[in-house]
């Protein structure tokens, strides 16, 4: 400190004996003119403001002339603010009443509530499009109330007839179709069939590919495709005597092998051979061989 | 004009004796008070805001305020911290009401010239000859140059002569932070008076 002072103990002196600045010699009699003036009155001190409740004179300071463009300004922001969501809500509620209504008639728009924040992602997410079982998981899922699979508002299209088409948009293989559904409602059960003629010429048409190829007598399949309405029982008739063929090659190989035998066994055991399954003649075979 | 027998005792009295005088009523005790303090105040306030007339009206101001507000003085502190601070408290006052309504002045056009077109009071008559006037003015405007922080407190202290107590208890700051500030304004204000020191 005292460092300091005699560091600068030049520029100090200097600052010393600077020339005093007086008073000036009426200042005592301003001086007490203005004391007997505020004594008096004369000289109105600073308006004191009464002290208000702090609510009041927080309103006060709120309502003040110099806050009035910025008052007017709040009051028609939060004006719009209040019509804003009471009015145009409203119409977003309604256009999602619309859309959820529509739901109804296209069986697309869903639904899906998310149960409460402390459930995981995969309670909230549709259980058919779910990919984790409850076994895997070791959680029991609970279904929201809400949640409904995703066809619970579809509707089946509606039955079509073939009046209702026009001809020319209509192929054959349609109209085969629509005429089979229109029996299954009568009660005659064509599909069943059709079905079972569709295994067995799957079936047999790769095994004929691998034996025969091209020319074998079942490799029919290709022109069958545009069956008309009149051909489908001739098509089913010439499928039942496919396997009549076959049987009568095996018992003409029959025939060739027991043909020592035939003297000796009567007609009747020559037909009931003739009839027998293959499985049965191997059997026989064997039985022979035995003996 | 010769002095009274209650004035003479009045001199004998310390300041804070005064004050209590005058809060019993006794208004020769304030007009003692005036005699004593309107020089020191005077000089000090015209140093720190550098007006002649602003620090006249200033301690106008602050012996008005001592009448009015008599009863507020305690023996906490000095009497001279207390007038002091209100000095100076009413010099900041006016100071920034001055800087918010700053208006053109005449003198900062003739700068040149060096001239003042304060036209001071013809019963102003520092003792002082040409060469000290010459001086004076240079400090002051070297004084006006520095910071008001730096400037208040180095007046306080190298022109006033008061303590780093006393100048701690009348701004309220602390004593490193009082003592820091000295030290940086004397540092500047020697920086503007180079010119000065060479000569010396």
């Amino acid at each position: 400190m005292i460092q300091d002072d005699e560091k600068y103990k030049s520029l100090r002196n200097t600052l010393r004996h600077l020339p005093r600045v007086k008073a000036k010699k009426s200042f005592e009699a301003r001086l007490w003119n203005r004391i007997r003036e505020a004594e008096k009155g004369v000289i109105e001190p600073e308006p004191v403001r009464p002290k208000l409740s702090p609510a009041k004179g927080w309103l006060e300071n709120l309502f003040r002339p110099s806050f009035a463009p910025a008052l007017a300004l709040t009051v028609v922001l939060l004006i719009t603010v209040v019509v804003y969501f009471a009015y145009f809500s409203k119409i977003g509620d309604e256009s999602t009443e619309q859309s959820i209504t529509s739901s109804d008639k296209q069986g697309e728009f869903l639904i899906y509530v998310k149960k409460e924040a402390g459930d995981s992602f995969s309670s909230s997410y549709p259980k058919e499009y779910s990919a984790i079982t409850q076994e895997e998981t070791g959680e029991e899922r609970t279904i929201a109330p809400t949640e409904m699979p995703s066809d619970f508002l579809s509707k089946p299209d509606p039955t079509r007839t073939l009046e209702s088409l026009k001809p020319d948009r209509v192929s054959e293989e349609q109209k085969i179709e629509m005429e089979r559904s229109v029996d299954d409602k009568k009660g005659v059960d064509t599909r069943g069939e059709r079905e079972e003629d569709g295994k067995i010429m799957k079936k047999e048409s790769k095994i004929e590919t691998k034996k025969e190829g091209k020319d074998s007598p079942y490799n029919i399949r290709d022109e069958d495709k545009n069956i008309n309405e009149g051909d489908t029982e001739g098509y089913i008739e010439h499928k039942q005597e496919a396997p009549k063929i076959k049987a009568d090659e095996k018992n003409k190989e029959v025939d060739q092998t027991l043909g020592k035998d035939t003297n000796r066994i009567s007609r009747a055991v020559k037909d009931s051979l003739k009839t027998k399954t293959p499985k049965t003649e191997a059997e026989q075979e064997d039985s022979t061989d035995q003996k | 004009m010769v002095p009274s027998k209650e004035g003479a005792e009045l001199n004998k009295l310390t300041d804070e004796e005064l004050i209590f005088s005058f809060q019993d009523g006794n208004e020769k005790a304030y007009t003692e008070i005036v005699t004593r303090y309107k020089d020191k105040l005077t000089n000090f306030v015209y140093r720190y805001v550098g007006s002649y007339d602003d620090s006249d009206d200033i301690v106008q101001d602050t012996f008005v305020k001592v009448y009015v507000s008599k009863h507020l003085y305690k023996e906490v502190a000095k009497f001279s911290t207390w007038i002091y601070t209100i000095a100076i408290n009413l010099a900041k006052t006016k100071i920034s009401k001055k800087q918010k309504y700053k208006t053109f002045s005449i003198s900062d056009a003739y700068e040149d010239e060096d001239k003042d077109f304060d036209i001071p009071d013809d019963s102003y008559t520092p003792d002082v000859d040409a060469n000290s006037k010459f001086l004076s003015v240079h400090i002051q405007k070297a004084l006006d140059q520095i910071s008001e922080s730096y400037r208040e407190l180095v007046i306080l202290r190298d022109i006033e002569d008061y303590s780093y107590e006393e100048i701690a208890e009348m701004t309220g700051l602390p004593m490193g932070t009082v003592k820091s500030r000295i030290n940086r304004g004397r540092e500047k204000l020697q920086e503007l008076l180079k010119d000065i020191y060479k000569e010396e």
